[in-house]
């Protein structure tokens, strides 16, 4: 997740109008919100796996294309690290959108 | 035009919608949204199946785009809507839904890697609604007139898209061969249509001009790319102006990082003309290289081989597809590689859609594999993150 992450969401965004961009901008901060706090509180692998792949579906929108370090994300606490680097880069973003 | 999105995402339908709203595609868009299997099949009987296009997740949470899948083909009044699966599952998966829903005989626009190229799907609707020869109101590309022609190129209504080349040992990507589309407010507009048009009105060089502007603008913004070879194509008749030769070379010495390989299509007479030659050689001093592209379509290929110092040659598609079943098209390929072997040529074999026919293609020793196994051409915006998927595709968890 290391790769640029503010980069790749400022450039996802810039893709679209100003208008698209703010319903696309709340729509993934409400997502990433809704999956950070679900991490907290798994309560098994399937739910686990669901969240894991939720959020490879956000990465891959925002062209944050790594499988395999998703991938490589075992355990709900490295799922809500990963979520929540994401979280801060898009809050730190919201004033240039 | 009616649109269906069961996501169970709200921030991908989102993503989805705005990509329908940035659509070369000028419809008026209405578009429905779902977030389980159960809500896309109420909405879908709510809509009497007047769904122009059906975008269906396959993973959700709670439910699965299987179930929607079953559900319309039990149902004969809504197994023709034109359903675009999309998931961010593997591939393996992705060609099994993909043959599940085919032999189900459901409408199957197709099934799509996440993120989706928005415009590739509706172009590929279009077509699929036009082979069943149904409905969808839109201007058929063979209408497009010459004056559209002109006024398109004028308004430069050209898309690039990028189809990568594979090395058939390493597996790591070499370059990426430019294939452009043209587009008016219905969409796409294929090479097969617009290129006569284009010729009819003399109009080749300016479209080669606009091809060569925008990929060069395109390749120096994304650094990343830079490693990679860019493969243009130019005919013959290109290679007769002096202007078209100057502007080329003025780019590449503008851009001297950017490894240009021109495609020399082989279906013109005059490439033996002084000129054409001379051009050849201004490109070759100018650390251009030169591909022959559809090698092996024209009686004269092995005449252009001796007179011109190729540096790669493209076996036409033709021969490469069905390798693994044609025994004739076997021996070309094999007779093709042996002999570019020996005159020190790389060689790339396009139109490869299978793991037989690229297992093939490494036995016989080619060098560069280019087809859909790999990925269809790529539209500019989704560049980057192809190739973040695929360079990463590997890693081990």
């Amino acid at each position: 997740m290391s790769h640029n992450t503010r980069d790749n969401l400022r450039d996802f965004f810039n893709r679209y109008s100003e208008t698209r961009r703010l319903s696309l901008y709340q729509a993934l901060v409400k997502e990433l919100g809704n999956i950070r706090g679900q991490t907290k509180c798994v309560d098994s692998t399937d739910s686990f796996n669901s969240l894991k792949h939720q959020f490879k579906g956000i990465c891959r929108y925002t062209c944050l294309e790594f499988d395999a370090q998703i991938d490589a994300i075992m355990t709900p606490a490295q799922l809500y690290s990963a979520v929540d680097n994401m979280f801060g880069h898009a809050v730190a973003i919201e004033d240039e959108l | 035009m009616n649109i269906l999105i069961v996501d169970d995402q709200q921030f991908v339908r989102e993503a989805i919608k705005a990509d329908l709203a940035e659509s070369t595609f000028k419809h008026d868009f209405k578009t429905f949204e779902a977030e389980d299997a159960n809500q896309g099949i109420e909405a879908i009987v709510a809509a009497e199946g007047n769904i122009d296009l059906l975008i269906l997740d396959l993973k959700m949470d709670n439910s699965d785009g299987m179930e929607v899948i079953n559900f319309l083909s039990v149902h004969a009044s809504y197994t023709d809507i034109p359903l675009a699966v999309i998931s961010s599952s593997d591939k393996r998966t992705l060609g099994l839904v993909n043959s599940i829903a085919s032999s189900l005989k459901l409408n199957v626009v197709g099934v799509f890697e996440k993120p989706i190229n928005m415009d590739f799907i509706l172009a590929e609707t279009v077509r699929l609604q036009r082979q069943n020869d149904k409905k969808w109101d839109v201007e058929s590309p063979d209408s497009v007139s010459d004056y559209d022609i002109h006024q398109l190129l004028d308004d430069e209504q050209v898309l690039l898209c990028f189809q990568p080349q594979v090395d058939m040992k390493s597996k790591d990507i070499t370059g990426f061969e430019v294939l452009a589309r043209m587009y008016d407010e219905n969409g796409y507009i294929y090479p097969d249509t617009f290129l006569p048009l284009i010729d009819k009105a003399g109009l080749n060089v300016d479209f080669t001009k606009i091809i060569i502007a925008k990929a060069f603008k395109f390749w120096a913004h994304e650094k990343t790319l830079s490693s990679y070879t860019l493969s243009i194509n130019v005919t013959a008749e290109d290679l007769s102006s002096d202007n078209l030769i100057e502007y080329i070379i003025r780019h590449k010495q503008a851009h001297a990082n950017i490894k240009l390989i021109l495609e020399l299509t082989e279906s013109q007479e005059i490439i033996n003309q002084a000129s054409v030659l001379n051009s050849i050689a201004r490109l070759i001093i100018n650390d251009i290289s030169i591909s022959l592209d559809d090698f092996g379509k024209s009686y004269s290929t092995y005449e252009r081989l001796d007179t011109i110092p190729f540096n790669e040659i493209k076996i036409d598609r033709s021969f490469v597809c069905d390798i693994d079943t044609n025994e004739q098209h076997h021996l070309i390929v094999e007779s093709t590689i042996a002999l570019a072997k020996k005159m020190s040529v790389s060689v790339v074999a396009e139109g490869i859609e299978t793991e037989s026919v690229l297992n093939i293609l490494g036995e016989l020793g080619c060098d560069i594999a280019q087809g859909y196994l790999y990925s269809p051409p790529i539209e500019g915006r989704y560049l980057k993150a192809w190739v973040n998927r695929y360079v990463h595709k590997d890693e081990i968890a």
